[in-house]
């Protein structure tokens, strides 16, 4: 038996631990801890709340719009602010297209050296590329020639001895199943996919004035339009965001989604990972009013244990329902047993983990900056996957339609969803579903616009004189990673406490006070570990989750079995 | 009732000089200063027929170059000027006469030692409102200034400034509030000023027009000695 | 450019003489407290060693400094890590995890000290022995010292480096601090911004690497290339300041005519950055052209220079608690007060002191 931690986790967004034990080739039992906490929750308390979007929005520089949204969301939730349509459009086109950047980017960038290997590239026919790349699509970027210049600047590199962000990784590893051409294939829209990513993001720039941390409003959006000034968002603005819908879903369509199918039928017989089989999503997307469920493009739910055939309600506001713990985190509860609902919830930090530097953490006690929420006393994971299997569930109709056709063209049950292959799937399938709306979402404002309705913000309840001496609301959306909840309360104008449960919260959590394992933890348990040295499958599950750690930040699960030895990764 | 008094020369002409263009600098640079601090007015029609602000901020700019020249100039004057153009707080008898002139305006004395030219307490309130004051106001004044040409000799000279707020942001901030410090030292000065002209009839308000001040007679301070002659 | 050339020859192509490059190398030798026979190796490893080796450290920060970097539109920054620089470490992008990921940094470290370029995303966090900031069981704020020492310069890049940004703001739970307060000893570039323009960055790495130093700095410590100007002295808007037209609500008529943003919160008139002249994205556009007022994040203290839609002068002073013109306004007001009063008694005093000496003369004439 061995255990064999990994930290740092490189290709994330923060800073995550990993330690595993692994007997027989298997992991047996896996800890995941947050190595980074800053309070940004105690900081805004007594700010101003039309303030705070911007506090919390540094949460995430890689979610970088979602958690602003959901913030103004809590803040005209408590205060019982209606926006216009236009700002809701706006915000559906910010979100959709950060769904699609942040997408790719995770699977190319993030993610793709978990299946893509590299230095195999080198030994590809650029020939035999070509005619691959050719034979799945349409994308102009395919010429043999083309891959050749792909491969000799990977060789030049590879040569120079200096691999720069290539040095040392698992190159070559057993578990790297594509051919050489797959493999250069891969790189090339590395690289690809990192030109273009920029492209789309200028989506943000045109209403939010920049990306990362694109600007909003409480109340609306900021981006004042009118068609006949060319100061403010006309059609020369509007002209250039079509453009980059256009060109995402070109790039979608022609790169990610033939990419994705390539891979996975390579790597469909490796369907572990598949962890707890929990899964929540609070609903997002709306097409109507975040107030009105029904117009969700995600539908909201809660499916336990993998059953498809029941899906539970959720209410953010119950108390009974979404609670956090902190019996395995460095954070002080009175009751250190207890589950606070966000409203009642505390972020008092506690540090009783080892000094560092330090080798392994002690599990018995907090071994974590991450809190673990629960629903209902679940464990619960979120995300694409858990987005799609509750629509699928619900038998919303575009998702499902998406769904069986992939599993049909790989030739896989429904079953293969519950695994790491299956996160990454929905993943890419989500990335298709939200693409195709984007030019709907245009069309709405493009239309609401010529309908004569211009406004992008609603100014009534601006003031504080207009505010309750005491309100509290809840902010919601579907972040890129999952399920993402801020509850803010409100005392004579000032925030009075603030919480927030994104979805690496949920995703990354550590046991709680009953020894239940978080997603990661569990997802890691059976994994087969071909080389202790090279934990390559540990780094696919946990990446296939989309870790966002400055979000949520610690996890590790130890038993109290024997460890014969430590091996530090 | 009569009191026999006589004229002294008091405020040289390069005195009242500064005087009133200090005056009028702090005037226009207080209110041009609140205005691009808190621009109430708004312009008609297209921003390239307007220019309102611009224009605020320039003549903010002007006075301000005028107001620190006087200042100089006010510096060497302390050199060049009379008796009365100058102070020494650094003597034992100028802090006796700010503990006398205190008690005085507490009520706690009934009279006050009758200065020709300012009492201390005056002048420690014009170290204070004034010198102190606008010291702050030039540099800050001046390095918000150099920020426009970040290659020019303002910047050089007071880019240091900046740079020992943290930034700019508090720079500006503690300027707009020490210019209310010139609007408390304005009320509290035209007030000492005219009850110093009634109480003690001695043309305080005209002096600053002329120069002159009229004082008590030294001989004839005795009121008795006074009453005796007007009953004469 | 289809293949690798040594730091020497880019440098060279970029138009540095060989002189110029020498010198550059013993001024890092001398940064380094190198003696002077150690300076032929400096410059072996730069002409030799093909391209600069960078470390990039992520702390206390939330990757958004990352994220901008990604989107340089000139150079890529695929041409920036492929061909120009070597990107050893960078937990977001490099291949290699945990272990293998420190061997890179170590071995970079022990090859090329006093040549590497160290960029630093994220504050140092001094709070509870730095527990708040872990890196391989390692204090981050330890690491980023053992990181520096051998380093040619240090990157400051983003608001948390540079000012410590969020977590810095109060009350600062975890005690973060901007990493000057950490590295005392190499030369720091501060580039400012929540997060800085992704061509600023870019333009500032890539200055490095041709003109072989450090770029001119502002007094701030930022580089003038960048810094030097306000970002409402160059504002698309500045027009509507100058003709004094101003939004007063969001959405209103002048905001639909895009007049200034200044009464309602805009920090461009303090603060120092490029939006309003490179602008974000590739030239897209930047806050205040797109309708939001300036939060000012390149700024120190920025998020406690706040509420945000405040016209400037109305934001309470961080110090006082109260904003400039209700204390100005306040203390005018007592002040009048205490003139009224103070006349008042002294027309109640004198009256007094009339009837005394009245009535002395009454009986002095008695």
């Amino acid at each position: 038996m061995t255990r064999i931690v990994i930290d740092p986790i490189t290709r994330i967004e923060g800073h995550l631990r990993i330690e595993a034990v692994v007997e027989g080739n298997r992991i047996i039992d896996a800890v995941s801890a947050g190595t980074v906490f800053r309070g940004i929750e105690k900081i805004v308390e007594n700010r101003d709340p039309r303030d705070v979007w911007a506090f919390v929005q540094r949460i995430c520089g890689v979610c970088t719009h979602i958690h602003a949204l959901a913030s103004i969301r809590a803040v005209e939730d408590a205060l019982d602010i209606r926006i216009p349509k236009n700002a809701n459009y706006i915000r559906n086109i910010m979100t959709a297209t950060q769904f699609v950047q942040d997408h790719v980017i995770h699977f190319y960038h993030l993610h793709g050296f978990d299946w893509i290997d590299v230095v195999s590239a080198l030994k590809a026919d650029p020939v035999q590329t070509s005619a691959l790349a050719r034979s799945i699509s349409n994308w102009p970027n395919s010429s043999d020639g083309y891959f050749r210049d792909v491969q000799t600047k990977v060789k030049t590199l590879v040569e120079s001895g200096q691999l720069g962000i290539f040095a040392n990784a698992y190159w070559g590893h057993p578990a790297y199943r594509l051919p050489p051409e797959a493999n250069l294939m891969g790189v090339a829209h590395y690289i690809e996919a990192l030109s273009w990513q920029k492209e789309v993001a200028k989506i943000h720039t045109i209403f939010g004035g920049k990306n990362p941390h694109p600007n909003y409003l409480v109340g609306g959006m900021a981006s004042t339009l009118n068609m006949d000034d060319n100061s403010v968002i006309n059609m020369e603005r509007l002209n250039l965001v079509k453009t980059k819908i256009d060109e995402a879903q070109v790039f979608v369509d022609q790169v990610l989604i033939p990419d994705i199918f390539a891979i996975a039928s390579f790597y469909k017989q490796d369907l572990y990972g598949g962890g707890g089989g929990n899964y929540l999503a609070y609903g997002g997307i709306p097409i109507g009013d975040i107030r009105e469920p029904e117009s969700f493009l995600f539908p909201s739910g809660v499916v336990l244990d993998r059953d498809l055939s029941k899906v539970y309600d959720i209410d953010l506001k119950d108390p009974k329902q979404i609670q956090e713990f902190v019996s395995h985190s460095w954070y002080r509860y009175d009751d250190p047993k207890a589950g606070l609902h966000p409203w009642q919830g505390k972020t008092e930090a506690s540090y009783d983990g080892p000094r560092p530097p330090y080798t392994n953490v002690d599990e018995k006690k907090g071994y974590s900056w991450i809190k673990a929420p629960r629903w209902q006393g679940h464990a619960m994971e979120v995300g694409p996957l858990a987005r799609f299997v509750i629509a699928y569930a619900r038998g919303n109709k575009e998702i499902k339609g998406l769904v069986d056709d992939a599993l049909q063209r790989l030739d896989l049950p429904v079953t293969a969803l519950f695994s790491t292959l299956g996160r990454t799937l929905a993943r890419a399938l989500e990335s298709k579903y939200l693409v195709n709306q984007l030019a709907g979402f245009y069309s709405d404002l493009v239309a609401n616009i010529k309908a004569g309705d211009s406004q992008t913000f609603n100014g009534e309840k601006w003031e504080p004189e207009k505010w309750p001496a005491q309100a509290q609301g809840v902010g919601f959306a579907e972040a890129p990673r999952g399920a993402l909840g801020h509850w803010v309360k409100i005392n004579n104008g000032k925030v009075s406490d603030y919480q927030a449960v994104v979805p690496t919260t949920w995703n990354a959590s550590p046991r709680d006070d009953s020894g239940q394992k978080g997603p990661y933890e569990s997802s890691l348990l059976d994994t087969p570990i071909v080389n202790e040295d090279q934990p390559l499958e540990v780094l696919r599950t946990i990446h296939s989750f989309d870790p966002c750690l400055a979000c949520a930040t610690h996890l590790l699960t130890p038993t109290g079995e024997e460890i014969l030895k430590v091996r530090i990764l | 009732m009569g009191i026999l008094r006589r004229q002294v020369y008091v405020w040289q002409f390069p005195i009242r000089l500064f005087h009133w263009v200090n005056a009028v600098a702090i005037t226009v640079l207080f209110l041009t200063g609140m205005y691009i601090g808190y621009p109430i007015f708004v312009s008609p029609g297209e921003a390239v027929q307007n220019f309102f602000m611009g224009n605020v901020r320039y003549w903010h700019g002007v006075f301000a170059y005028a107001f620190t020249t006087n200042m100089l100039f006010r510096l060497y004057w302390y050199w060049a000027g009379n008796e009365y153009s100058k102070f020494r707080f650094w003597k034992k008898d100028f802090w006796q006469d700010v503990v006398a002139t205190f008690k005085y305006y507490t009520f706690l004395a009934p009279e006050h030692t009758v200065k020709v030219g300012h009492n201390a307490l005056a002048q420690l309130m014009y170290l204070i409102f004034i010198w102190i004051s606008s010291l702050f106001m030039i540099f800050t004044g001046f390095a918000m200034r150099g920020g426009s040409n970040p290659n020019g000799i303002l910047q050089t000279l007071f880019g240091w400034v900046v740079v020992n707020f943290r930034g700019e942001y508090q720079v500006r901030n503690l300027h707009h509030l020490v210019a209310w410090g010139y609007a408390i030292f304005l009320l509290s000065h035209l007030y000492m000023v005219i009850r110093q002209d009634l109480l003690d009839d001695d043309g305080t308000i005209s002096s600053m027009v002329n120069g002159y001040k009229f004082m008590i007679c030294k001989d004839a301070l005795e009121e008795e000695t006074q009453e005796r002659l007007l009953k004469k | 450019m289809s293949e690798s050339e040594s730091y020497y020859q880019l440098a060279r192509r970029r138009g540095v003489t060989r002189r110029d490059f020498l010198k550059f190398c013993a001024l890092t030798g001398a940064m380094l407290g190198l003696d002077a026979t150690e300076f032929p190796k400096i410059v072996q490893a730069l002409e030799s060693k093909p391209r600069l080796p960078v470390i990039y450290l992520n702390l206390q920060e939330c990757t958004c400094c990352t994220e901008s970097l990604l989107r340089s539109a000139h150079p890529l920054i695929s041409d920036l890590i492929f061909n120009m620089i070597s990107l050893d470490y960078m937990e977001p992008l490099q291949a290699a995890a945990g272990k293998q990921a420190e061997e890179v940094r170590l071995k970079t470290m022990k090859e090329y000290p006093g040549a590497y370029l160290l960029i630093v995303e994220g504050s140092a966090t001094l709070g509870d022995g730095g527990v708040y900031c872990t890196i391989g069981g390692k204090s981050s704020t330890e690491l980023l010292k053992e990181v520096a020492d051998g380093a040619a310069a240090v990157i400051a890049y983003g608001s948390c480096a540079t000012n410590a940004c969020v977590q810095g703001a109060y009350p600062n739970p975890t005690q973060a601090v901007p990493i000057r307060k950490v590295v005392k000893n190499k030369p720091v570039i501060d580039v400012p911004g929540c997060p800085p323009i992704a061509e600023v960055i870019t333009g500032t790495i890539v200055h490095y690497l041709t003109y072989g130093k450090i770029p001119e700095l502002t007094n701030l410590g930022r580089p003038k290339a960048f810094y030097q100007h306000r970002v409402h002295d160059n504002c698309v808007r500045r027009a509507f300041f100058d003709a004094g037209q101003f939004v007063e609500t969001f959405d209103d008529a002048g905001a639909k005519q895009g007049w200034c943003l200044y009464k309602i919160g805009c920090k461009g008139p303090t603060t120092y950055n490029a939006c309003a002249i490179t602008e974000w994205n590739d030239g897209v556009s930047y806050p205040i052209k797109s309708g939001h007022p300036c939060i000012g994040c390149s700024e120190n203290n920025y998020f406690d220079n706040t509420p945000f839609y405040t016209r400037l002068a109305s934001i309470p002073n961080n110090a006082i608690g109260k904003d400039a013109d209700t204390i100005g306004a306040g203390i005018l007001g007592l002040t009048g007060i205490a003139v009224a009063a103070h006349a008042g008694m002294t027309a109640v005093v004198k009256n007094h002191e009339k009837n005394r000496k009245e009535s002395n003369h009454d009986k002095n004439r008695n």
